[in-house]
């Protein structure tokens, strides 16, 4: 049925139907409003950009810039916010449908293929909880790896590793590692080349480099774009440094970059 | 809608295969796909979340007395809460018809462009559908309440679904 004169009656009725787009109309507001957010303040805190001093208004970030005190703030540093306030972030607990429903014997096929189904935190923690145990009782201790990706924001409350092998020491009984897949192959080079292992050691500074430099290789590595990002919080002195006139330019077939003033020399010459 | 929930023989199998649909099309799984149901996502050119809209509508819900309820972890310019927030101020005495107005501003402001990428990335066509429906409704909400020219019928409750979408204008933008 329609209806060609609508009262506000009708519309009520026909606002039934929106609850398909989501969350349930009926329980979203509760009487009473909150209080307002505090007056807006600027905060500083650090990221892998370098750190920064972000507006807050309203409890949002409304502006960000840069630590006044980084000669070299980074172009990407904007980027920041949309790292916090991205559309595509993911906020609630998802899972494979296929794990869903049939756990470890679902199809390892449809991994990647988007079939996703949205669960609660407590479903979230049990399927996680019952793997577990399945592992440990067909593997053992063995068949669990506390490995995880390394990279977090910067501070240690986003340490994933650490996170996964407090819960995995809940439980007791599984494998883990030593080092990081990024500097592990440093720490066993580097003492046979200067001494140390260059990573968690004081490592060697920019002056005494170009002090007593002949040659510098960088093999495989962007210096001016890869120094943007550090693993804490830069702040990106080194680029002083890169300024500096530290070789002259080659010639022939070799390319000059020119913020280090030094030749860039491909791996397979043109 | 009907014949979408109506297809298959296992409710769960349903109600499972519209999850799977919901979180690619809303949660932001599907990435290009996403038809993101909150207004600052339309808003300016960074798409991202909690710009204005987020304090504006922060605003409208301090002014009805109301806030949104402690276990919905969503910002206040989510398409639902700002619906809720509408459908309260309806009830409420003829004095918010300024603010009802407002309201209105804000879900124009993204309804329509929702509605297009929900019939746009939407496989099964069940939430393009609901989006279809939203957006017939907000417009007729408008009209309705703006003392504009009436929609020429209206959806009511479960029966077949009687204003059609249209084109979509470019959104006007509420006072900031």
């Amino acid at each position: 049925m329609s209806i060609k004169d609508p009262t506000r009656r009708s519309i009520l009725k026909s606002g039934a139907a929106m609850g398909a787009l989501g969350l349930s109309g009926s329980s979203l507001l509760v009487s009473g409003a909150c209080a307002a957010s505090a007056p807006s303040s600027e905060t500083l805190t650090g990221s892998h950009w370098g750190a920064i001093r972000m507006k807050v208004d309203d409890g949002r970030i409304v502006g960000i810039r840069p630590w006044e005190r980084d000669s070299r703030p980074a172009p990407t540093l904007e980027g920041v916010m949309d790292l916090i306030y991205s559309p595509t972030r993911i906020k609630y607990p998802i899972v494979r449908r296929d794990f869903l429903e049939k756990g470890h014997r679902a199809d390892p096929k449809g991994r990647g293929d988007g079939d996703f189904v949205r669960v609660s935190w407590d479903q979230a923690l049990d399927l996680v909880v019952s793997e577990l145990r399945c592992v440990d009782a067909a593997y053992g201790p063995g068949g669990t790896f506390a490995g995880s990706y390394g990279w977090m924001s910067p501070g240690k409350l986003h340490n994933c590793q650490s996170h996964l092998r407090r819960m995995l020491n809940l439980k007791g009984g599984f494998v883990t590692c030593t080092g990081d897949y990024s500097t592990e192959a440093l720490e066993v080079m580097m003492p046979w080349v200067v001494g140390s292992t260059e990573t968690d050691q004081q490592v060697t500074a920019w002056p005494v480099i170009i002090e007593n430099t002949q040659l510098m290789v960088f093999w495989g590595a962007d210096a001016i774009n890869n120094n943007q990002v550090g693993w804490l919080i830069p702040d990106h002195q080194a680029y002083v440094y890169h300024e500096r006139p530290q070789r002259d330019a080659g010639s022939g077939s070799r390319k000059r970059a020119p913020r280090l003033r030094a030749d860039c020399v491909p791996l397979r010459p043109v | 809608m009907r014949e979408i929930v109506l297809a298959g023989d296992n409710p769960a199998e349903v109600a499972r295969d519209l999850s799977n649909e919901f979180i690619l099309l809303f949660d932001g799984v599907g990435g290009p796909r996403t038809a993101s149901p909150y207004e600052s996502a339309y808003f300016g050119f960074s798409r991202r979340l909690f710009q204005a809209p987020t304090s504006e509508i922060n605003r409208l819900l301090r002014q009805a007395d109301v806030s949104v309820s402690s276990d919905v972890k969503e910002p206040a310019d989510h398409l639902s809460i700002e619906l809720a927030l509408r459908g309260r101020m309806m009830r409420e005495s003829a004095s918010c018809r300024n603010k009802c107005a407002l309201l209105d501003l804000h879900l124009m402001a993204f309804a329509p462009m929702l509605a297009d990428k929900c019939l746009e990335a939407d496989r099964a066509g069940f939430y393009a559908a609901a989006a279809d429906l939203m957006l017939g409704f907000v417009r007729a909400l408008r009209d309705a309440f703006s003392g504009r020219s009436r929609p020429s019928t209206l959806p009511v409750g479960d029966d077949e679904i009687a204003v059609a979408p249209g084109a979509s204008k470019p959104p006007e933008r509420p006072p900031s």
